[in-house]
C-alpha cells in the first residue's frame, strides 16, 4: 500500500507541476539546439536533423541483417544433402516452419522500433517545441528506415542470386518490415503531446 | 506477493510487447531444446534395445543397398529358407502387417511375426499373463500377445478368429498375454523411429508357420533375419547362397560392425545436431539479453522511483525471478500442450504404431525432454535477472529517477 501510494504521489507531483516542468523541457530543448548548432556548424536551423544517431542506425542494420541471414541460411541448409536419417528429421523441422520461424524473428526488429521511439519521446517533442512539424518528422524517420532497409535487402538479394536461392521469402521480409515501419511512424505521431 | 503484482501490473504489462518477445524467444528456444532432447533419448532407447539382439557371434542382415528386387518365386525362397533351418540357428521377426480383427473396426491392427530365438533373444516385458510357447497345432489355438490397447476388447484367455490369415487359411489365437504399457520395437536403421505395440498382436511362430506363410512375410523376415551363434565364413556361404537363388546381395554384420556403424552414424550425426542446437540456444540467449536490457532502458525511471522510495535490491531481483520465472513457465504449459495435443492427434487418426498411453498425455521421452526445457529455463532466467539487475545498479539512483 505504501509502495503505491508513494509511486501516485509522484505521478501527481508531476501533473501538478506541469507548468514547470515544460519550462524545464523546453530549457533542455533549448540546450539540445545549441549543441546541435555547435555540431553542424551553422546556426540556422537544424530541423533535418535525424531522429537516428549512429547507435540506432548500427542496431537496426544488425536487427535487418540477422533476418535476412536466418533466411539465407536456412535456404542454405535446404541445399545440404544430409545421409543421416535423425539429421534429415531434424533439418526438417526447420524447412517445413521455414516462414514462420523467419517471421517470429522479424518480431526483433519490432521491439527496435518500438523502444527507440520511447526513448526518443523526449526529442520528439524538443523538435516540435523548437519548431519542426509532425509530419517532417514522420517522413524523415520513414525515410532513414527505408533507406536502411534498402541497403540490407539489396545485400541479401545480391548474396541469394550468387547461390541461387529463392527469392520469395526476401520479398515477404520486406514487406513484413514495411509494415512494420509504417505502424511505428503512426507511434510518432502519439508522442506529438508529451 | 503485492509488491510483485504491483510491479509486474504497472511497469512490466505497461510495455507488454518487451514480454511478448522474450515469450516468442524462450519458446523457441525451448522448442528446440524439447525436440532435440527427445531425439537422443528416443536414440539412446533403440540402442538399448539393439544391445539385447546385437551380441557377440550374432550376424544381422542387410539387403545390400545396390541390390535390386526382381520377381522371386516360391520355390527359390523355399529352398533358401530349407538351407537356413538345416545349417543355421536364427532369430526371426518381421511386422507391419495390417489386419482386420472382428469386434475392432476402423481400426489398423499390427501384426508381428517372431520365432522362438527371437523370443528368447528379446525378452518382451508382460503385464499380465503368461509366455509363448511355439509348438501349437494349426488346427488348435496359436497363442498370442497383444497390446495394451487391445486388452480390453481381447482380455487374457478371449479368442480372435481370423478368417484370411499369413497361412491361407483361417486361425484362430488365444490371448496368452498382454504386453507391458507403450512396449515398442526401433528400426535398426533408423533407432529413432519407432513403432508402439499398444495395437498390435504378436503371433509366434515356427519352421512349419513359415513355410505355409506367403512370400511377403518370408521375403520380409529374410531383410531382417539375425544369424545366431555362427561365423564370417558361414554368413559368407549363406549370403553365396542367397545371392545364387535369389539374385539379392545379402550382407551379414557382427557386433563389431555394427557398433562401428552406430558410433560413426549416429553419434556423429547426435554431434551435429548438439552443436547446431547449442550455437542457435546461444542466440536466442543473446537476443533475450538484449530483450531485457531494451526493457531496463525504458523501464529505469520506474525501477528507479520504486528503489528510492524503500524497494531493496534483494527484492528486486526475486521480483524479477519470479516474473521470468513466470514466462518460462507459461512457456513450458505451452510445450507441453502441444505435445499432448500431438499425441492425442495419433489416437484420433487411429495411427495405431505411434500411439501411446503416458501420464496426461505425455510418455516418458516426453517429460524427461520437458525436464531439459525446465533447466535451459532456469539457465536463461538467472542470465538476464542478474543483468538486468547489474545494469539497473549501475545507474545511480537519483539519476534514474530525473531521467
Amino acid at each position: 500500500m505504501y509502495l503505491s501510494q508513494k509511486y501516485n504521489q509522484t505521478n501527481s507531483i508531476n501533473n501538478g507541476d506541469f507548468y514547470a516542468q515544460i519550462l524545464n523541457v523546453k530549457k533542455n530543448c533549448l540546450k539540445q539546439r545549441a549543441v546541435l548548432n555547435k555540431m553542424s556548424g551553422e546556426k540556422g536551423d537544424n530541423m533535418k536533423k535525424s531522429l537516428f544517431r549512429i547507435a540506432d542506425v548500427s542496431e537496426l542494420s544488425i536487427a535487418y541483417i540477422f533476418c535476412f541471414t536466418i533466411n539465407i541460411l536456412i535456404e542454405y541448409i535446404k541445399t545440404l544433402e544430409v545421409d543421416s536419417y535423425i539429421l534429415q528429421v531434424f533439418i526438417q523441422n526447420f524447412i517445413d516452419y521455414q516462414l514462420l520461424i523467419i517471421l517470429l524473428f522479424t518480431f526483433i526488429v519490432f521491439i527496435f522500433h518500438y523502444q527507440m521511439l520511447q526513448r526518443k519521446k523526449e526529442e520528439i517533442f524538443c523538435k516540435i517545441l523548437v519548431g519542426d512539424t509532425i509530419s517532417n518528422i514522420r517522413i524523415w524517420y520513414v525515410l532513414e528506415c527505408l533507406i536502411i532497409l534498402t541497403f540490407v535487402f539489396l545485400l541479401s538479394i545480391i548474396v541469394n542470386i550468387y547461390f541461387n536461392f529463392n527469392l520469395t521469402n526476401n520479398i515477404y521480409l520486406v514487406l513484413v518490415f514495411i509494415i512494420y515501419i509504417i505502424v511505428s511512424a503512426r507511434k510518432v505521431q502519439k508522442h506529438e503531446n508529451f | 506477493m503485492k509488491i510483485f503484482k504491483f510491479i509486474t501490473t504497472k511497469i512490466f504489462l505497461r510495455k507488454a510487447i518487451l514480454g511478448i518477445g522474450l515469450v516468442l524467444l524462450l519458446f523457441m528456444s525451448n522448442y528446440v531444446t524439447f525436440t532435440v532432447a527427445r531425439s537422443i533419448i528416443s536414440v539412446a532407447q533403440g540402442y538399448e534395445e539393439t544391445k539385447d539382439i546385437n551380441q557377440k557371434d550374432t550376424y544381422i542382415a542387410n539387403l545390400d543397398p545396390n541390390s535390386q528386387i526382381n520377381t522371386i518365386s516360391e520355390d527359390e525362397i523355399q529352398a533358401v529358407y530349407d538351407y537356413i533351418n538345416v545349417n543355421f540357428k536364427y532369430a526371426f521377426y518381421t511386422d507391419g502387417f495390417i489386419e482386420s480383427v472382428p469386434k475392432i473396426d476402423d481400426t489398423k491392427i499390427l501384426f508381428g511375426y517372431m520365432n522362438e530365438e527371437y523370443y528368447n533373444l528379446y525378452k518382451f516385458q508382460l503385464s499380465q499373463g503368461k509366455d509363448l510357447y511355439f509348438d501349437y497345432q494349426f488346427d488348435d489355438e496359436i497363442p498370442v500377445l497383444v497390446g495394451e490397447g487391445l486388452s480390453k476388447t481381447y482380455p487374457v484367455g478371449s479368442k480372435i478368429k481370423i478368417e484370411k490369415s499369413i497361412i491361407g487359411q483361417p486361425i484362430t489365437l488365444k490371448v496368452q498375454g498382454i504386453l507391458k504399457k507403450n512396449a515398442y520395437h526401433s528400426n535398426y536403421y533408423a533407432l529413432n523411429s519407432k513403432i508402439y505395440y499398444n495395437f498390435s498382436i504378436l503371433v509366434p511362430i515356427n519352421k512349419e508357420f513359415i513355410n505355409r506363410a506367403n512370400m511377403d512375410l518370408k521375403l520380409n523376415g529374410l531383410m531382417d533375419l539375425i544369424v545366431i551363434k555362427s561365423t564370417r565364413d558361414e554368413t559368407i556361404h549363406l549370403s553365396n547362397f542367397i545371392k545364387n537363388n535369389l539374385g539379392l546381395k545379402f550382407n551379414f554384420f557382427s557386433q563389431e560392425e555394427n557398433y562401428d556403424y552406430f558410433n560413426n552414424y549416429y553419434i556423429q550425426s547426435l554431434k551435429i545436431m548438439i552443436i547446431i542446437t547449442l550455437i542457435l540456444l546461444i542466440v536466442m540467449t543473446c537476443l533475450s539479453l538484449w530483450n531485457a536490457l531494451v526493457s531496463v532502458r525504458l523501464m529505469l525511471k520506474d525501477f528507479t522511483i520504486n528503489l528510492l522510495v524503500g524497494l531493496s535490491y534483494s527484492k528486486l531481483r526475486q521480483i524479477f525471478y519470479s516474473y521470468f520465472g513466470l514466462l518460462s513457465f507459461i512457456n513450458v504449459i505451452i510445450i507441453f500442450i502441444i505435445t499432448a495435443f500431438s499425441r492425442y492427434g495419433y489416437w484420433l487418426r487411429k495411427e495405431t504404431n505411434i500411439a501411446t498411453y503416458g501420464l496426461f498425455g505425455l510418455i516418458e521421452m516426453d517429460w524427461l525432454g520437458l525436464l531439459c526445457v525446465v533447466i535451459l529455463n532456469i539457465i536463461i532466467v538467472i542470465i538476464i535477472s542478474e543483468n538486468m539487475l547489474r545494469k539497473i545498479k549501475k545507474v545511480p539512483i537519483s539519476l534514474g529517477v530525473l531521467q
